[in-house]
């Protein structure tokens, strides 16, 4: 049933939380990178006029997320800059319910006139939706909260000089380039800076701000007697944290050998196709968790919502508490609240606390990334917390928390998982890699492949990719490094939807092994040997 | 509605008062675009925003940078520009920058811009939707799909 008119005039502007966040945005010491209105409580008005207008016309419920999106690319290849670009955007975006179907729309002026209009036309497309609607939206309900929350203790890459920024890229490029046979050299930085306010017609407001960041630096490598080259990217992953991620990372110590294994790569021998166990670093495994276990437990998307665009899953809700997805040693959580996470935040787009929960159990698939509106579909009493939009004017939709796999109890490195291994291949960084709509069959390379013999690593390999279906891959599991070899990697351009938005996601994990996996050689030129 | 060519011979003023010298590319837009999605047969997402953007690229000789913001009042496309230059000035060389294109002559290409479709609604998506679910739910059909206009 439609929840019925619950929000009354009282609610939101006799609320406290408007109160805090107007104090909050007075504070002279105040460190979020706030918009200017917000100190002049422009913000507040534009959020309490957009709830109003939704009230007025007859909107069960509605928030209100007025949001300042910092975005600066730097590219540099070898000695030179290639890039330099800031953008930034800020607007309202009103979401209602009305008649039991959603509504949402945005607008770049943050002022009460525009966002109260935003609100009547959200209102209207939502009663227009009624057309095509069959069951009305039902929210789990959520407590009110007043509160703020920022990335700690980062350091607003915004705010660093930018030649400062240009000449650590560049720096990168004079440790590689006496690499004999190194040929280019890319870097960049992407800094990402978003803060949020929002305001539910429920009494929750909220303001929060995070900081993201990412270092890139690659390498190519190339024969000049026959032409043929090999790149090597970085393997440190992007991470909720501002510029001091980049100074304390290993990225300037490890940018030699970036270049000696771009140059060590071309002289790889190539892969022999064949089934071999798998020591997989976390710098590569966490893609393999995205694509195999993270995107296939969004309930929208097994449920087919995501049907004609982003694809569906095998993991149906059939087979919730049931389906054996991994080996009994695979315990994998989705969690929004791990320090440094991409997509760690106090409260979701839905104004829900975030938390952490469990995806697969001792191997058994048993949950499900919810949002407000989903979490009645599986009969679950309470959110997630997985609502998020990418700006201003994107409507707000499940998207995937951090997942992570859970490390072993056992004190054990990658190199005790590899002198545990006979014969078999460790691959390191993320590589090429594709998936089915269902998110079942798959392949994946990596930056670096190492032959294992004898418990040993042996030599580099090039040319190697392993194919398998999500829950033969999982259930091969068994073997996994333990809590002080857990690390954090992952992705800051997670596409779905449609209109498609961006999401920032991290994945957590250890080495761990797969036995008897499938590894193809993808490449045309160097088949390797037949099987043996 | 938003005239993307005035916000544009703001920007151009407001960068070419800041740095006289500098190579300027500016460019704007203003849009609306609207969607509705469907699937499982029912309708899932609608949503309707209008936005502007404008973009200062700025050149000092082979030194470069660009900013974009959607915030087109006065003060905020001279921080804008401001920031472009800025950032213009503190890069280094790129010895590939390629020159800024002369005037142009374009080509009109007037049948781009649909009245009609400017002026949809949530009603008209929600209705081609209904008639695509009706049409799926008589054959015994899952059907997934997205409406969406620009303007």
């Amino acid at each position: 049933v439609a929840r019925r008119s619950t929000f009354s005039r009282r609610t939101f502007l006799l609320g406290s939380g408007f109160a805090a966040l107007e104090a909050a945005c007075r504070e002279p010491e105040a460190r979020m990178a706030r918009p200017p209105e917000a100190a002049t409580g422009g913000v507040q008005r534009a959020l309490e006029a957009a709830l109003e207008a939704a009230r007025k016309a007859g909107a069960s419920y509605a928030d209100a997320r007025v949001v300042r999106r910092r975005y600066e690319q730097i590219k540099t290849r070898e000695d030179h800059v290639t890039e330099v670009a800031y953008e930034e955007s800020y607007g309202i975006g009103v979401r209602v319910l009305a008649g039991g179907a959603w509504g949402f729309a945005a607008s770049a002026d943050v002022v009460p006139d525009a966002a109260a209009a935003a609100a009547r036309d959200a209102v209207a497309i939502a009663r227009a939706n009624l057309r095509a609607s069959k069951r009305p939206v039902t929210l789990a309900p959520v407590p009110v909260y007043h509160d703020t929350w920022r990335t700690p203790g980062a350091v607003d890459p915004f705010a660093v000089p930018l030649a400062e920024k240009v000449e650590y890229l560049l720096s990168l490029w004079r440790e590689a380039r006496g690499v004999s046979g190194v040929k280019y050299g890319d870097a960049g930085l992407e800094s990402f800076g978003d803060w949020k306010a929002f305001a539910s017609s429920e009494g929750t407001v909220l303001e929060q701000e995070v900081t993201r960041i990412k270092p890139f630096f690659k390498v190519t490598a190339v024969d000049a007697a026959s032409g043929a080259f090999e790149s090597r990217r970085d393997e440190l992953g992007p991470m909720q944290a501002g510029w001091e991620y980049v100074l304390r990372s290993t990225l300037k110590a490890d940018a030699r050998k970036i270049a000696e294994d771009s140059v060590e790569r071309l002289r790889a021998p190539s892969v022999t196709p064949g089934a071999y166990d798998l020591v997989l670093a976390p710098s590569h495994l966490w893609l393999t968790i995205h694509e195999s276990i993270g995107h296939p437990t969004e309930l929208d998307r097994a449920l087919g919502l995501e049907a004609n665009f982003a694809g569906t899953s095998f993991a149906t809700p059939d087979k919730l508490g049931k389906y054996q997805y991994a080996s009994e040693i695979v315990d994998v959580y989705a969690d929004k609240t791990t320090p440094g996470g991409l997509a760690t935040v106090g409260y979701d787009d839905d104004g829900v606390k975030t938390q952490r929960w469990d995806l697969v159990k001792g191997g058994r698939f048993v949950g499900y990334q919810t949002t407000r509106d989903q979490a009645a579909w599986i009969g679950e009493s309470a959110s997630r917390g997985t609502s998020y939009a990418e700006d201003f004017k994107s409507v707000p939709f499940q998207r995937m928390p951090n997942v992570s796999l859970a490390p072993s109890p056992a004190a054990r490195s990658l190199e005790d998982l590899v002198a545990a291994t006979d014969r078999g291949i460790l691959l390191t960084g993320d590589g090429s890699w594709s998936i089915d709509h269902q998110r079942y069959n798959f392949q994946f390379g990596s930056q670096m492949a190492y032959a294992i013999e004898g418990g040993k690593i042996a030599h580099v390999l090039r040319d190697v990719a392993y194919q398998a279906s999500t829950p033969e891959f999982w259930k091969s599991c068994d073997l996994l490094g333990g809590a002080a070899s857990f690390r954090l990697n992952g992705a800051v351009h997670d596409g779905k939807g449609e209109p498609q938005q961006s999401n920032a996601v991290s994945h957590g994990c250890p080495p761990a092994r797969f036995r008897r996996v499938s590894v193809i050689n993808p490449s045309s030129k160097r088949p390797g040997k037949a099987p043996t | 509605v938003t005239d993307a060519l005035e916000v544009v011979r703001r920007a151009l003023a407001a960068a070419r008062t800041a740095a006289p010298d500098a190579e300027l590319v500016v460019s704007g837009s203003t849009r609306r675009t609207a969607h509705t999605r469907f699937a499982r047969n029912e309708l899932t997402t609608s949503g309707d925003a209008r936005d502007t953007r404008v973009d200062v690229s700025v050149a000092f000789g082979r030194r470069h940078a660009s900013a974009s913001t959607n915030q087109i009042d006065d003060a905020s496309i001279a921080a804008l520009a401001r920031r472009a230059l800025e950032m213009a000035r503190l890069v280094p060389e790129d010895p590939e920058l390629l020159p800024v294109l002369g005037p142009q002559r374009y080509r009109e290409i007037g049948a781009a811009f649909d009245e009609a479709t400017s002026r949809l609604e949530a009603a008209a998506r929600a209705e081609m939707a209904a008639r695509a679910i009706a049409a799926a739910d008589a054959a015994s059909l899952q059907l997934a799909g997205f409406v969406e206009h620009q303007a």
